[in-house]
């Protein structure tokens, strides 16, 4: 045991990779929230009117709303009017048009992430929206998506140049006063990438954006928006890094989804940001709302998410299953090490006739992480035939962490078959010395058991990101394995 | 068990909190160190106030109805005929029987003394007792607090070290159900000594269909290497109350068996703390509920292991018919210190018709490393290929629900003791689905 806690402590002992900060100049609005900095906000990105509507109204219900404290996670009080509310790196006049334009400094960050814009694009046949704290700077591969009627944008860019859709479908699955931190959000998102898929299109690359969180203190508020147009087909992927630091950043993203028949959107999320120290100072706030809404018959949505990282993460990607015969999913690989906290799982909510839903929720808690599950099936009783298959297993790695399962299960309809499993347990001395004996050592047979323990959910990830995936929990569990 | 502050406007509804200075009144001969402690329950439960949806443990369980009546304590011993009790007694039990609260020595029966074993009134045998309650006021839940300011008479039993008790021991708890709503306020302990060894089965009935209030809160001390069963059965009318708390607190190497059995009350809430203290201790808590009608059934289980080496099985299965809805929330909990933990929590639920409602919790909450915790939990309604099968080996369809119903539950039966007592559980649940669920089988 000692030769192994020995080993914990030198994978635990492992530096956040990714911790840099930026020095580049930033425009930023004075700390604190009020009408006027919303109107401010919304001047500054030149938005029509209802926008300003809108965020007006939500910032008033926000108000009028309390911190949630049901989930199972612990943090001192976040001081709203100490945050700054909008950061956007100094544009050269108006903004780059080409990638030539954008500040070197910038690109160069984006190296240190391992992510060369260009080659990635060019190799990887990824376009990437890249959000740099909040605006936009570079979106590649516009013009072939473009071609094919996809508009894949800043979600700015959308309010100005797709009002029509952005009306329609901004609030229709996560409306303003959804919950405290989606009505900060709706208040004050500053940007975020609009995808649009038309009828019958099947987007040929996978999307994706990289959010980073740079200017300090300043909140990211992330508003995504995709909708699926009948028989489309759309896969998004998102993945977050970001630099070293002491004082907690919040982030309140909101995403919503809509696909209608046949259209399915896949959506993935390697999340990767601050955890925080080895004594837990410091580390992302990550409080989500995202939710997608199978609105047409034969819809599909599908959440995958690895969550390494974050001091703090508290999201539950839901689906409204609305459509007949539509299908939801969740896989999840929720990871906490040191004195991360998660709360996360999904909701899915039967609504319509045949409705499938699958949950996979894989928890792995080392070192003080406590990880919980909270997940709500709710089959309603029109949803004939609804079928539901939850999994949600947890890892425990040492002896201070926690696990915790809180499934919510309301079932209203005879004909439905619901089934819920989980368990709770930690790597096994055996497994260990079985591996040991074949001349693995330690680590690795932790490495290995613990990718297996998330090769269902590693599966459904798109490749290049089931990659970076395993590597991000190799580096996350490092020290923390016995 | 968690718990968040209540709304002033959720007491005001009640008439608990009027009605308790008359209550006092009435009483001039009790002690004034229990007059006392009434007064501190009642001040808890004030605080509390009667619990409403808004809160956590109560999301799915309304008692509005229950404050919309006024309900009054029985103001001496109902006379009522033994042979009504004939279909609840249980032959070669040692049985004490209560009636709207009261304790009825007359028509009880506990049997030949037995050194060791002491049965028999609460409030006679240790009555500053009250004093000391299992849990202090301050951390005491509303029902509980409820329960302090105003509870009447109960069972003791007390095993002491060693003693072996063979017959079992049988607690009628009996609501005559007139047209006066009646509340009856019952309080059990049962202390099981280290080594002891009984059976023990608490029976709530009603007599009439008239509205009332049932609210015992029991504890059970299971010693170091004592082992016990525990029965409860709910067979109370439609229209009954049942808001029940019962806290178990298990030892060194001690063992625990219980079985909750509802197949009546309107509205029945059983909350069960089991703490797993001692360690290598064992809890096995096993439940079946029955429902149609409108009826409302919540079990709320709250497990915590605090000892290593322990373990503990739920299995608890629910059949539901009409318009009825039930609430399955189980908790197990284990704190850092209880290592090598082995827990296990299972919810089935049997739909068999359009308009019931399922709302199943069960949670884990972990703190320790080394443990091995599983749970479970489904809805469904009977699968169509076993039905099929049958009607094709000449069951009617009824016949064929009725047996595949029993099939379901039959694991539950399995170790009932004494035979006497799962025959009456067979018979009721087979009766049950004759006529409240509408498909009448062959008789087991």
């Amino acid at each position: 045991m000692t030769t192994s806690t020995q080993t914990i402590e030198q994978l635990a002992g492992k530096e956040y990779q990714y911790g840099f900060v930026t020095d580049i100049e930033q425009e930023t609005v004075p700390p604190g929230l009020s009408e006027e900095v919303i109107r401010l906000i919304s001047a500054k990105k030149q938005e029509p009117e209802f926008m300003l509507e809108w965020r007006l109204k939500a910032y008033r219900h926000w108000l009028s709303m309390t911190t949630p404290e049901w989930a199972n996670v612990h943090y001192p009080p976040i001081d709203y009017q100490n945050i700054v509310y909008y950061a956007a790196p100094k544009s050269k006049a108006d903004g780059p048009k080409s990638l030539d334009e954008v500040d070197p400094e910038l690109l160069r960050t984006y190296e240190k992430l391992g992510i060369p814009l260009q080659e990635r694009a060019a190799l990887a046949g990824v376009a990437v929206d890249a959000v740099f704290d909040s605006v936009s700077v570079a979106t590649t591969f516009k013009d072939k998506l473009g071609a094919m009627g996809i508009i894949f944008c800043s979600f700015s860019e959308a309010v100005r140049e797709h009002p029509e859709l952005v009306r329609k479908y901004l609030g229709s699955v996560v409306p303003t006063g959804d919950n405290f931190y989606a009505a900060l959000n709706s208040a004050v998102f500053t940007d975020g990438s609009f995808v649009y898929v038309p009828k019958g299109v099947r987007c040929p690359m996978e999307l994706s954006t990289y959010f980073r969180i740079n200017a300090k203190n300043s909140g990211q508020f992330e508003r995504t928006l995709i909708i699926a147009e009948a028989g489309s087909y759309v896969s998004y992927l998102e993945g977050c890094t970001a630099p070293m630091r002491d004082e907690n950043q919040l982030h309140a993203a909101v995403v919503e989804l809509i696909a209608h028949d046949d259209a399915t959107i896949k959506y993935s999320t390697v999340q990767n940001w601050y955890p925080g120290d080895k004594e837990g100072k410091g580390g992302i706030y990550n409080f989500v709302t995202k939710r997608g809404r199978c609105e047409g018959r034969n819809s599909k949505i599908s959440w995958t998410q690895v969550e390494t990282g974050s001091a703090i993460t508290w999201k539950y990607p839901g689906c409204i299953l609305k459509g007949d015969n539509s299908v939801g999913e969740f896989y999840s690989v929720a990871l906490t090490n040191n004195y991360q906290q998660a709360d996360t799982g999904t909701k899915m909510i039967h609504i319509g006739k045949n409705t499938k839903s699958t949950i996979v929720s894989k928890g792995i808690s080392a070192g003080h992480g406590q990880n919980t599950y909270r997940g709500a099936v709710k089959i309603l009783s029109g949803a004939d035939g609804a079928r539901n298959y939850s999994q949600c297993d947890s890892l425990l790695i040492g002896e201070d962490c926690g696990a915790h399962t809180f499934p919510y299960i309301d079932v209203q309809n005879p004909t439905a078959r619901m089934e819920h499993e989980a368990s709770t347990s930690k790597i096994g001395e055996d497994q260990i010395f079985y591996c040991n004996q074949r001349g693995i050592a330690t680590e690795d047979a932790v490495s290995m058991i613990v990718n297996g323990f998330c090769k269902e959910v590693f599966r459904e990830l798109p490749m290049e990101f089931a990659v970076e995936a395993q590597k991000l929990l190799e580096v996350s569990l490092e020290g923390s394995v016995g | 068990m968690p718990r968040e502050s209540a709304t002033p406007a959720a007491i005001e509804k009640s008439a608990f909190v009027p009605d308790f200075e008359p209550f006092i009144a009435a009483r001039p001969g009790e002690a004034a160190a229990v007059l006392a402690s009434r007064r501190t329950a009642m001040e808890r439960f004030v605080q509390l106030g009667v619990p409403h949806r808004r809160l956590e443990n109560w999301r799915h369980t309304d008692l509005s109805p229950l404050t919309k009546n006024r309900f009054t304590l029985a103001a001496e011993p109902t006379a009522i005929d033994p042979v009504q009790l004939v279909p609840y007694s249980l032959s070669g039990a040692r049985e004490l029987v209560f009636v709207d609260g009261f304790f009825s020595a007359e028509l009880s029966n506990p049997g030949k003394a037995q050194p060791g074993l002491l049965l028999g009134s609460y409030a006679e045998c240790l009555p500053e007792d009250a004093l000391r309650w299992a849990v202090a006021p301050e951390t005491a839940e509303a029902l509980e607090a409820l329960n302090g300011a105003y509870w009447q008479d109960g069972a003791f039993v007390d095993l002491a070290a060693d003693a072996r008790v063979e017959a079992p021991i049988h607690l009628l708890f009996i609501a005559t159900g007139a047209d006066l709503p009646l509340a009856q306020f019952v309080r059990n302990r049962i202390t099981a000594g280290p080594g002891s060894r009984a059976t023990i089965i608490e029976t709530y009935a009603s007599l009439g269909a008239g509205v009332h209030f049932t609210c015992p809160v029991g504890t059970v001390d299971v010693g170091a290497n004592a082992d016990l069963d525990h029965y409860r059965l709910g067979q109370e009318n439609a229209a009954a109350f049942h808001l029940a708390t019962s806290r178990v607190r298990l030892g060194r190497d001690a063992r625990f068996k219980s079985l909750a059995f509802v197949a009546g009350g309107g509205l029945v809430r059983h909350d069960l703390l089991a703490e797993l203290a001692g360690p290598s201790s064992e809890a096995t808590l096993h439940g079946l509920y029955l429902a149609g009608g409108t009826r409302h059934i919540d079990h709320h289980l709250w497990v915590r292991h605090s000892a290593p080496h322990a373990a503990s099985r739920q299995i608890y299965k629910g059949i539901l018919a009409g318009r009825a809805r039930a609430v399955f929330n189980g908790n197990v909990f284990v704190a850092s210190e209880a290592a090598k933990t082995d827990a296990k929590q299972t919810n089935r639920n049997l739909l068999l018709s359009d308009a019931a409602l399922v709302h199943s919790n069960p949670q884990l909450e972990i703190y320790a490393g080394d443990v091995r915790c599983t749970h479970g939990s489904t809805v469904g309604q009977l699968d169509e290929e076993a039905l099929f099968y049958l009607r094709s080996r000449g069951l009617d369809e009824a016949q064929a629900k009725n047996l595949l119903t029993r099939a379901f539950a039959s694991d539950l039966f399995e170790d009932i003791r004494p035979a006497a007592l799962r025959d009456r559980l067979e018979t009721l649940l087979y009766t049950w689905l004759s006529f409240e669920a509408g498909i009448a089988g062959t008789a087991p």
